[in-house]
C-alpha cells in the first residue's frame, strides 16, 4: 500500500508543493517527476558523487535520499548553478583546464566544487582533494579536474559569482 | 531499486518516536539513512515505517559538562562533530575519524548513532569510542540505560538495543593523554583499524593507563589486554620495549576473520604495525620525557 | 558451502534406521528451521527457514524431498527454496550415513552443502558464513542430545 505525503521545498529557487509516496527517491523526483536531467544516476550507491545535488548548500547524494527528507529544505541542482545565457565560473574552469570528458561525471563535480568554494573559498590541495574524494571520474584521471579547481582556488571571485 | 512503500512518521518527541517503532511490526527510526537506506533501495531490508527523528530537538548537541564528560548527541552528523570546535579542542583524533568517515556527502547526512546501531564491522567510530571508554544513552519504553561503548555491538551487525530503544547521546570522559586512531585508507584492503588513548600523570612522564582497541578485525572492536597491562604505570620513554615484548602473544589472541583481502596472520601484523606507529605518534604528541 | 560431523551413538544401524527417516525430527535440530509439515511420507515436506542477522531478516519456505535411501544406511534429502522479500535462494543437501561400530554402536554421520544465493549472499558472504557455521555447531549440538552420542 502506498503511502503519500505532501512536501513543499524550493529547487532551485523556486518553491515546489508536491504530494509524493514515501518511498520515492529524490533522484527519481528530480529527473522523472521534475525532468531536470542534468543530474545523473551511476553508482546508485553513494560512493560516485554522480547524482550529487546541494541540500541547503550541502553536497548529498540523491540516489539514496527520500523525496520526503527535502520537506522545508532548499535543494540546488546542476540547473541551478547554470546561468542561463552561459556558463559559471566553476563550469567556465572545467571547460579551460579540459576537466571532462564524457561528460557523466561531470554535473556532480561541478555541485561539489561550488559546494566547497562556497564553504571555502581558497582552498589548499589537501583540501580540494579530500572534498573531492567521494566524486569518481573514469575518463580524466582527475589531474584537469584538480587543475581546474585549484584554478579557481587561486582566484579573487567577485561577489556575484557562483 | 526502489525500497518497498512504508509509513513515514515525523514525530517531535523521543516518547512519540519510542511509541511509533514499537506499535509496528518492522518499524526503524531513521536520520541520515546512508545504510539503511542503501539496503532498502537492495530490497534486503524491510520495514513498514520510518520514524524520522530529524524534527526531535535536542539530539544533535555537543558540549563538554560540568563533569568533564564530553556530550555528543547520537544525531550529530559526522561532518557536524569533524568541525566542532569542542571535539577539536579535546578529542582531535575523533574530529579527524568523523572528516573521513565515507564521503563528503554521506558525512553531510550520516550520524554518529546510526553508524553504531548498524554494527558493522569494519566503521571507525565504534573502534574508537571504545578505547575513549564511552558511555551511550539509550531511551527506551522502560525508561533510560547507559551502556558502555565495549559492550553495545554484541556481532557483527547486531548491537544490544531493542528495535524500539533510540540511542540519543554518547558521552565520553574528557581525554587527559594522548589520543590515536589509524586505519587503512578508504579502497585499501585489507580493512583494519586500532584505536588508543593514553591516561597521563600531569607531569607527562608516566601513563597511569591505556585503553587500546583493534577494529575491523573480528566482528566487533577488541581490548589488547595484554599491551594495555604492560602500558600500565609505565614511563612514557620505556613504551617501546614493553609493547614490542607482549605484540606478538597480545596480537595471537584476537579473534580474525579470514578473507579474501587477507589471512589471520596478516591481519594480525598489520594491526600490530598500526599499533606501533600509533604508539609514535602518541609518544610525540603527549609523552615527555 | 560444505560442513561435516560425525557421532558415535550408541544403537546399531537398524536401530537409527527410523530416525534417518523422521525428517521432521532431524529438521528439527536445526536453528531457524520451523513448522516442518510431511506432505507424503518419506518422500516430501514442507518447512520455514528463518534467520535473523541484525535487521536483515530471511524467510525462505523450504520444499523438501527425499531424494534416495539405502536401508539401513544412508539417506539423502534435498531442500529447496526461495524468499520472496529479500529473492535469497536456499538449497541444501543433506547427506546422512550410518555404519556399524562394534555391535551396538554406529557412527552417525551427516554430510551438508548448503547453496545460498541472492543479494544478501553476495552483499555479506561472510557474515553468513560464521552464521551458517554457528548454525552447523548447533545443529550437530542437538543431534547428539537427541541419539545420545557421546
Amino acid at each position: 500500500m502506498t503511502h503519500m505525503l505532501p512536501i513543499s521545498f524550493w529547487l532551485n529557487g523556486q518553491v515546489i508543493a508536491l504530494n509524493v509516496p514515501t518511498h520515492t527517491l529524490l533522484i527519481d523526483l528530480i529527473r522523472d517527476k521534475l525532468g531536470l536531467k542534468g543530474t545523473k544516476r551511476s553508482c546508485d550507491m553513494e560512493v560516485c558523487g554522480a547524482c550529487t545535488v546541494l541540500l541547503d548548500g550541502e553536497p548529498i547524494s540523491s540516489c539514496t535520499t527520500l523525496a520526503v527528507d527535502i520537506d522545508q529544505r532548499e535543494i540546488t541542482t546542476i540547473e541551478g548553478v547554470t546561468p542561463p545565457d552561459g556558463l559559471s565560473r566553476v563550469q567556465k574552469a572545467f571547460v579551460l583546464h579540459g576537466g571532462l570528458q564524457c561528460g557523466f561525471c561531470t554535473p556532480g563535480f561541478i555541485m561539489a566544487v561550488t559546494a566547497l568554494l562556497k564553504a571555502t573559498p581558497h582552498p589548499t590541495d589537501e583540501e580540494i582533494r579530500h572534498y573531492l574524494h567521494g566524486n569518481l571520474c573514469r575518463c580524466t584521471g582527475y589531474t584537469k579536474i584538480f587543475e581546474a579547481v585549484k584554478s579557481l582556488a587561486s582566484e579573487q571571485a567577485s561577489e556575484n559569482a557562483i | 531499486m526502489l525500497p518497498s512503500p512504508f509509513e513515514f512518521d515525523r514525530p517531535s518527541t523521543i516518547e512519540d518516536a519510542i511509541r511509533g517503532v514499537g506499535e509496528s511490526g518492522d518499524g526503524m527510526f531513521y536520520s541520515g539513512g546512508t545504510e539503511l537506506l542503501l539496503a532498502m533501495k537492495m530490497r534486503v531490508i524491510h520495514t513498514d515505517r520510518l520514524v524520522d527523528i530529524k524534527g526531535i530537538f535536542g539530539l544533535d548537541r555537543i558540549c563538554l559538562n560540568e563533569a568533564n564528560d564530553i556530550e555528543i548527541g547520537a544525531r550529530c552528523t559526522h561532518a557536524k562533530i569533524a568541525s566542532d570546535p569542542v571535539i577539536r579542542e579535546h578529542v582531535p583524533a575523533l574530529s579527524s575519524l568523523c572528516a573521513n568517515v565515507a564521503n563528503i556527502r554521506v558525512r553531510s547526512v550520516g550520524t554518529i548513532g546510526g553508524n553504531l546501531c548498524f554494527g558493522e564491522p569494519h566503521a571507525d567510530p565504534p573502534t574508537l569510542l571504545a578505547a575513549l571508554n564511552a558511555r551511550l544513552v539509550l531511551i527506551g519504553r522502560d525508561g533510560t540505560r547507559v551502556v558502555p561503548a565495549d559492550d553495545f555491538i554484541r556481532s557483527e551487525l547486531e548491537t544490544i538495543r531493542e528495535p524500539d530503544e533510540l540511542l540519543t547521546l554518547v558521552v565520553l570522559p574528557c581525554p587527559n593523554g594522548p589520543v590515536t586512531y589509524r586505519r587503512f585508507q578508504h579502497g585499501e584492503r585489507p580493512s583494519v583499524n586500532v584505536a588508543m588513548a593514553w591516561s597521563i600523570d600531569a607531569g607527562k612522564a608516566t601513563i597511569k593507563g591505556a585503553r587500546v582497541r583493534v577494529g575491523a578485525l573480528g566482528s566487533r572492536p577488541q581490548p589488547l589486554k595484554l599491551v594495555e597491562d604492560a602500558l600500565r604505570g609505565l614511563p612514557v620513554r620505556e613504551v617501546r620495549p614493553a609493547i614490542e615484548a607482549v605484540l606478538t602473544t597480545a596480537l595471537d589472541e584476537l579473534e580474525v576473520n579470514e578473507d579474501r583481502h587477507g589471512g589471520a596472520d596478516y591481519k594480525r601484523h598489520l594491526a600490530g604495525v598500526l599499533l606501533l606507529r600509533s604508539v609514535e605518534e602518541a609518544i610525540s604528541v603527549g609523552g615527555g620525557a | 558451502m560444505e560442513f561435516n560431523m560425525s557421532m558415535v551413538v550408541p544403537a546399531s544401524p537398524t536401530q537409527l534406521w527410523s530416525t534417518l527417516l523422521d525428517v521432521p525430527r532431524i529438521s528439527g535440530c536445526i536453528p531457524g528451521c520451523e513448522n516442518v509439515e510431511e506432505i507424503e511420507r518419506l518422500a516430501t515436506y514442507k518447512a520455514t527457514v528463518k534467520q535473523k542477522i541484525g535487521p536483515f531478516k530471511v524467510e525462505v519456505p523450504a520444499d523438501i524431498v527425499v531424494e534416495s535411501m539405502t536401508e539401513p544406511s544412508h539417506v539423502r534429502t534435498r531442500a529447496t527454496g526461495r524468499d520472496k522479500l529479500t529473492g535469497t535462494r536456499l538449497a541444501v543437501v543433506l547427506d546422512v550415513t550410518v555404519t556399524p561400530e562394534g555391535s551396538s554402536s554406529s557412527t552417525f554421520a551427516v554430510d551438508a552443502k548448503v547453496d545460498v544465493q541472492g543479494r544478501l549472499a553476495t552483499m555479506g558472504f561472510g557474515v553468513l558464513k560464521r552464521r551458517v557455521d554457528q548454525n552447523f555447531e548447533e545443529f550437530e549440538k542437538r543431534l547428539k542430545e537427541m541419539l545420545g552420542a557421546a
